[in-house]
């Protein structure tokens, strides 16, 4: 498990769950899980898991929020028609920094707070041609300060499981700070730093899918003045991931993205994200193989049963798998 | 007895739609559309609104807290084919059950029971998920002489910037298509209906499409292409999942027109129900009860 003990929730995450007076039904929260909730899911559902990694503000809830604001911008996003979310009041509030009804005058993204700990956002997705079922896809949102606790100890490395149960792990390195001589050497020294940590700890099995996201390319060209020399630039990086970890993991990925690039860049908006999400997607859970046991359906007024066939109505025999 | 249920946000033309269909289906203004099986015992709201409606006058908006359920039964030659039920005209209990994750029970009796529903959306109350980079692509189009020449490095200075949203999160204003779905979610969840359910979608205050866009979005698939264009998260949702949900999408103006700038056009029609627009699948003119009728499967 992630932690020993529950880190408090973020302000509006902490708002206590409003018990509906008797007079009205409770409906799900919609807000992200925490990692003891995601198991209803896993559950009922071939549901593959990725879990984001990396410093404070590298990109990983811009990366996420991106997601979730493709399919509002277009008729698909990655060949794929968003068939619902159990997370999207979460979605929401992640997105809004970068909605006009902010106020702001940049786009940004709510980053993941230290107490947020680690959160899952769910999405559901169907090929546009209807051919395959709706497919479930769960996205892991690990704060920057776990991840830095992650690289600081062995222990607290070793709490985080997840890394070893994902079926995707992905350490987003911000390549807008790789392209900057000033940040290049704490970025590159802190993105090895956590894969050697993973490695000597154990956390990646033989078949581990290791995928390494550059973030901000718009702002790595634009610093280094084409895309070319950006590559240039960023290929020692590279190199050392590579061979650190290639003859470890059972694949490794390195491509380089821009969830949100700027609205000067050249860029399209989720810059390289669609592949990366139809692999995460298509291919089959690494472990978390399906069960398909359900419990029948408790008529019962006590407030966690009440709780669990609104928020996990999957889990029960008579409710729909939402 | 078939039952549909009448949903939508606050504003989205629930109350003007109910006053054309109470006149249309009373006053049998409309050949060969739904009739009124019997006067609902309680009509005061129901005739105040057709009057409004019938004198030119903008329909009264439903207060929260101030509305009496509505309830229409109706038949067609054969004899009575099901009611049309209004819980909620004010929208007010749809819109809490984004942002306050619940609703009344009396209202999700209403959910559960249901064979169709009748979700409204208005063209003038949607709201877009519109990003600042948008806004700042607009403006620098509309002013390119105030451009930073140098893209690069406005770009490397910008992604240094942290600039704290101005405003806190109020799930009030989450883009119309994410609250639609999430409800429609709500619904699948909770209704015990045979799947699929019909859904029967108003786009209401037609008009208003036709006066800004001009003739874009015309015919049968008028409102299909709008929804596509504006609401393409709930397009995606309600053709992803197939399974829970048969749609039709109509598109309506139970006014006919602005009550200000088209009144002479409008009282230029012979009976007040030839005002009514409706286009969508077998749609005769002006008979806004074929939404009802499909939903209710007579089609």
């Amino acid at each position: 498990m992630a932690t020993s003990e529950t880190p408090p929730l973020t302000p509006s995450l902490s708002k206590p769950v409003q018990t509906a007076p008797n007079t009205h039904i409770e409906l799900p929260t919609g807000k992200p899980f925490r990692e003891t909730e995601v198991s209803a899911i896993l559950r009922a559902n071939v549901t593959p898991i990725v879990l984001l990694a990396g410093s404070a503000k590298c990109g990983k809830t811009t990366l996420l929020a991106s997601l979730h604001d493709n399919f509002q911008r277009g008729s698909s996003f990655a060949g794929y028609l968003s068939a619902g979310s159990k997370t999207l009041f979460g979605f929401e509030e992640r997105c809004f920094d970068s909605r006009l009804a902010s106020g702001g005058e940049n786009p940004t993204t709510q980053r993941t707070r230290p107490a947020d700990g680690l959160l899952f956002y769910h999405l559901k997705l169907r090929d546009e041609d209807l051919k395959s079922p709706i497919r479930h896809l769960l996205v892991g949102d690990m704060s920057g300060e776990l991840y830095a606790g992650a690289m600081d100890s062995g222990t607290e490395m070793r709490k985080q499981t997840i890394i070893t149960r994902a079926d995707h792990f992905v350490q987003l390195i911000d390549a807008g700070r790789l392209a900057s001589s000033e940040f290049r050497g704490l970025t590159r020294t802190n993105a090895l730093l956590l894969f050697r940590r993973c490695l000597e700890e154990q956390m990646f099995e033989s078949d581990a899918k290791v995928d390494v996201l550059l973030t901000k390319w718009d702002v790595a060209i634009a610093r280094c003045g084409t895309e070319e020399k950006a590559i240039g630039v960023l290929k020692e990086t590279e190199d050392e991931i590579t061979k650190l970890l290639t003859s470890r993991v059972g694949r490794l990925r390195i491509a380089p993205v821009a969830s949100r690039p700027h609205f000067k860049s050249r860029l399209s908006p989720a810059y390289g994200l669609g592949a990366f999400l139809r692999s995460w997607v298509e291919e089959p859970p690494r472990k978390s193989a399906p069960r398909i046991t359900k419990f029948p359906e408790v008529d019962s007024d006590r407030i966690f049963d009440r709780f669990a066939f609104g928020e996990f109505p999957e889990m029960f025999e008579s409710g729909r798998n939402v | 007895m078939s039952k549909l249920v009448a949903i939508g946000l606050p504003e989205t033309g629930k109350t003007t739609f109910l006053a054309a269909l109470w006149h249309v289906t009373e006053s049998e203004d409309v050949q060969g559309s739904l009739r009124l099986e019997r006067i609902s015992e309680e009509a005061k709201h129901l005739n105040n609104i057709r009057n409004e409606w019938l004198s030119f006058q903008r329909v009264t908006r439903t207060i929260p807290g101030q509305e009496q359920p509505v309830s229409l039964l109706l038949r067609n030659e054969q004899g009575a084919v099901g009611q049309v039920a209004f819980p909620d005209l004010s929208g007010e209990e749809f819109e809490k059950a984004w942002t306050e994750r619940n609703w009344p029970r009396i209202y999700d009796e209403h959910i559960t029971t249901a064979r169709g529903f009748l979700l409204f959306i208005h063209p003038g109350t949607v709201k877009e998920p519109t990003s600042i980079a948008d806004m700042q692509k607009l403006a620098e189009a509309a002013f390119p002489d105030d451009a930073e020449p140098d893209a690069n490095s406005a770009i490397v200075r910008d992604s240094e910037k942290t600039v704290e949203a101005q405003k806190e999160w109020d799930p009030e204003n989450a883009p119309t298509q994410v609250q639609l779905v999430d409800v429609l979610q709500f619904i699948y969840q909770r209704s015990k209906a045979q799947l699929p359910i019909r859904l029967a979608i108003i786009v209401s205050a037609w008009d208003v499409v036709k006066n800004r866009v001009g003739n874009e979005y015309v015919g049968e698939t008028g409102a299909e292409d709008w929804l596509k264009a504006r609401l393409p998260y709930l397009d995606q949702f309600l053709r992803a999942n197939p399974e829970f949900l048969t749609v039709r999408i109509y598109a309506v103006s139970a006014q006919g027109g602005d009550l200000k700038a088209d009144r002479e056009e409008l009282l230029r029609f012979k009976r007040t129900a030839d005002r009514i627009f409706i286009e969508g699948r077998d749609c005769a003119p002006h008979d806004i009860s074929e939404p009802i009728r499909w939903c209710l499967g007579l089609r």
